[in-house]
């Protein structure tokens, strides 16, 4: 364990131009005394956490670095946008509500960027999540705060392995996927094909297709799912599950307008149908 | 079956109870009084015939009287009504006049020389299909009221050579008498009244005036025909004003219920607002003021689920916070590490704290500022209090210098409620100051408000943080000295909520030394 005594804002904002040589190595000193230079051997992934809550940036750095990842945090999207354009994180952490640039505006710049980069939500409203999702700004996951640490540090590890499959497609399966009909999961890196077309699904919706899909014709209640698409997490609305699998027949239907397979059961929940 | 019953009065009643069937009742009630004019009519032909009655007696007196006196009472009596008649002009004379002797034969007629009376026109109004109908409707009313002999026919009387009919003889035994007959032309009766002819003790004959009360009845048939005429104008009239007030009155009502029912939601919830009306009238004054209500009422719903939302989003973050610092608690053991953890989720329980009672404070303002006494407040003098408090705490991290001209400046307001405004513009103030800067208080006048200016030496306010400094939970502290639970983002939002309550305004700007201003006018007392 290395010095923790990071400054309130771990990386020096950058006032336009290019970032000074070794920024980003200053950063990596959160973990483990003196840090490789960022994505210098790929095996230092550089996350970026913009919130404008000093505390959970600490705590959220703090948690990330014990597991091995370097950490920039920002106070807010302009300070972040002003350092990752020049060269982007390998996973962003947004909060969504910032003074100067909000994380919806800074996830757009990003997704114009890179189309793979990572990119992981923080709400605290449920309108917020609902407004969210109907943007459509291809984040990869949505956490609802007060999120635990657990539930955020487990989503970071499984967006990065679905990461390192999409840049080497030809990397070894270990385990068999999951099948079902036309579905296919591949409950390693979390993703999903219909028909061998490929579905982007967050980590959540991948989580609750995968509790439906593993007792085809068993209803799942709200709760249920919650479980399962949270698991560490117990202050999911029922609304938010609802919105999850409106969202997740949406998708499936932009693959396979046909698409049917997931029905609700009124009163109880919802059910993958065989 | 009572059930039914039960059913049917509560019908009835809200049919009876309804605005429409009310105003129409009034209507036609007002229209039913001149049917009661018919009825009065009664009364009125009855006196219209006493008179005439009177008038035929006073001429047969007066005849009498003539006869009596003249020299030879048989000769002179047709003498007499001749000069009558020339005193007359020589025009025929509705009234018949005779001398009777006391045998019952006519000794004189005036009848004579004016010869009979014009023959009488038709009696158009009573032949009127209208008053035909009329009279059907009201002859139940007339039965009840004659229960009087049918009269005797004149024809026969008029034709005989003697006279010598009751009203005759009680004439000739000294008394007057009267008589009525049907006309010859049978449509009117003919008023007989005789009066004696006296001479000292003896009775010579009789005098005997007659008159068909044709005349009066078709007056009177005319009259009534008018006013049944009036009165079925007055019908159609009262519906055509029923049907209207109902369209102008009922309909713009049944209007307003319908859109109440649909403000309400199943579940009772608001869900709509009325429209209002461009009506000028008392209903248009009320949908309008029903429209001020649901807009201010769903103005305020909506202010209480923003707020909620607000108040929710914000303990959220200080909640992630502390659920973030246990869970690393758990799994650090360094004493040091755990300190800070520790440290970080007591300060975010100080910063949830004071989030709740800024929120308490914030939902009381509205009730404080409504029952909360207002006294003449001298803001000068309050403000010297404050500022001598903020020097003692402050000492000399921020100077604060007052400019306020020797005359106090009052206004009408709760103290409580100014102390809150100026600390909390203060507290903001100060905090944004650098250390050893200065916070400027000035007081003055304009034309209609007292103007208090508070400007700091800090950063200034960034443009496009301008609209929303009096947000709630609205903080921007780019280079926060302090940690973020003294500031929740309340301070400002209380002030105008305050500022506002008592009709004044507040206004941010940056001032010349680069730090913000803020301009508070308030209505000075009268």
């Amino acid at each position: 364990m290395g010095s923790i005594e990071v400054p309130d804002v771990a990386w020096p904002v950058s006032k336009g131009g290019e970032p000074a040589a070794g920024m980003w190595r200053d950063c990596g000193e959160g973990v483990g005394g003196v840090a490789a230079p960022y994505n210098a051997d790929q095996m230092r992934q550089t996350i970026a956490l913009v919130d404008d809550e000093e505390t959970i940036r600490e705590t959220v750095a703090f948690a990330l670095r014990r597991d091995g990842y370097d950490v920039i945090t920002f106070p807010d999207g302009a300070a972040a946008w002003d350092v990752v354009k020049d060269r982007l994180p390998s996973l962003a952490i947004l909060d969504i509500t910032m003074p100067r640039m909000d994380g919806l505006e800074l996830c757009r710049r990003l997704r114009a960027r890179s189309d793979t980069l990572p990119i992981i939500f923080l709400t605290s409203r449920d309108e917020e999540l609902d407004r969210v999702l109907g943007l459509e700004l291809g984040a990869d996951d949505y956490l609802c705060k007060p999120f635990s640490m657990r539930e955020l540090a487990a989503r970071v590890k499984v967006l990065f392995r679905r990461l390192s499959f999409l840049e080497n497609p030809a990397a070894q399966q270990q385990e068999a996927p999951l099948r079902c009909g036309p579905l296919s999961l591949d409950l390693q890196r979390y993703m999903a094909t219909w028909n061998d077309t490929r579905v982007d699904l967050t980590v959540t919706e991948f989580m609750m297709l995968h509790a439906l899909v593993r007792h085809p014709g068993h209803v799942k209640s709200r709760k249920q799912l919650t479980k399962e698409g949270y698991p560490n997490d117990t202050y999911v609305s029922d609304r938010t599950i609802d919105t999850h699998i409106k969202r997740l027949r949406r998708k499936f239907e932009d693959a396979d307008p046909s698409f049917a397979a997931i029905e609700t059961v009124y009163g109880v929940g919802y059910r993958w149908l065989a | 079956m009572a059930g039914v019953s039960t059913r049917i009065t509560k019908r009835l009643r809200r049919f009876l109870s309804r605005i429409a069937f009310r105003l129409m009742a009034f209507n036609l009630l007002l229209v039913f009084l001149p049917v009661a004019g018919i009825l009065y009519l009664g009364s009125y032909e009855q006196r219209l015939l006493g008179s005439q009655r009177r008038a035929l007696q006073e001429e047969a007196r007066l005849l009498a009287a003539a006869v009596a006196s003249a020299q030879v009472p048989g000769r002179s009596a047709q003498e007499i009504l001749l000069a009558r008649h020339r005193l007359r002009g020589n025009t025929p004379d509705p009234i018949r006049l005779r001398v009777i002797s006391p045998v019952g034969t006519i000794i004189a007629d005036s009848h004579a020389f004016s010869g009979p009376p014009p023959p009488q026109r038709a009696n158009r109004a009573k032949r009127n299909i209208l008053y035909r109908a009329g009279a059907a409707l009201l002859r139940p009313l007339h039965l009840s009221r004659t229960t009087e002999q049918p009269l005797a026919e004149g024809d026969y009387y008029e034709s005989s050579k003697r006279l010598f009919g009751t009203e005759i003889r009680s004439a000739l035994q000294g008394e007057s008498g009267a008589v009525e007959r049907i006309s010859p032309d049978r449509r009117s009766v003919t008023v007989y009244v005789a009066e004696p002819i006296r001479v000292g003790d003896n009775v010579i004959g009789a005098t005997l005036a007659s008159q068909s009360t044709f005349p009066i009845l078709q007056d009177l048939y005319t009259v009534r025909l008018g006013i049944l005429r009036i009165f079925i104008i007055s019908v159609i009239v009262a519906i055509i004003i029923s049907l209207l007030v109902a369209t102008t009155i009922v309909r713009p009502l049944r209007q307003l219920r319908l859109e109440a029912a649909s403000i309400l939601d199943r579940r009772g919830r608001l869900r709509g607002r009325f429209r209002g009306s461009r009506k000028q009238d008392e209903i248009g004054d009320l949908s309008r003021a029903l429209e001020r209500l649901t807009r201010r009422l769903d103005e305020h719903v909506r202010f209480i689920e923003s707020f909620a939302a607000d108040v929710s989003h914000e303990f959220k973050n200080p909640l992630a916070s502390i659920r973030t610092a246990t869970e690393m608690l758990a799994e650090v053991d360094e004493p040091e590490q755990r300190n800070r953890f520790l440290r970080m989720v007591e300060l975010e329980i100080a910063r949830m704290e004071s989030l709740l009672s800024g929120v308490r404070e914030i939902t009381l303002i509205d009730a404080q500022l409504t029952t909360e006494q207002r006294t003449r407040v001298d803001i000068r003098a309050l403000l010297e209090r404050i500022v001598d408090g903020f020097r003692l705490r402050e000492r000399a991290n921020v100077s604060i210098v007052l400019n306020a001209p020797q005359e106090p400046f009052e206004v009408n307001a709760s103290e409580d409620r100014l102390i809150q405004v100026f600390v909390n513009v203060l507290e903001n103030a100060i905090s944004f100051s650098p250390p050893g800067g200065a916070v400027t208080i000035t007081l003055s006048r304009d034309a209609s408000t007292v103007v208090t200016t508070i400007a700091d030496q800090g950063r200034g306010i960034p443009e496009q943080d301008m609209p929303r400094v009096f947000d709630r939970f609205f903080t921007h502290r780019p280079d926060a000295t302090r940690p973020r639970a003294s500031h929740t983002g309340l301070g400002l939002a209380i002030v105008k909520a305050i500022v506002e309550g008592y009709g004044g305004s507040i206004t941010p700007a940056n001032n010349a030394m680069g730090g913000a201003t803020f301009e508070i006018h308030l209505r000075p007392s009268a």
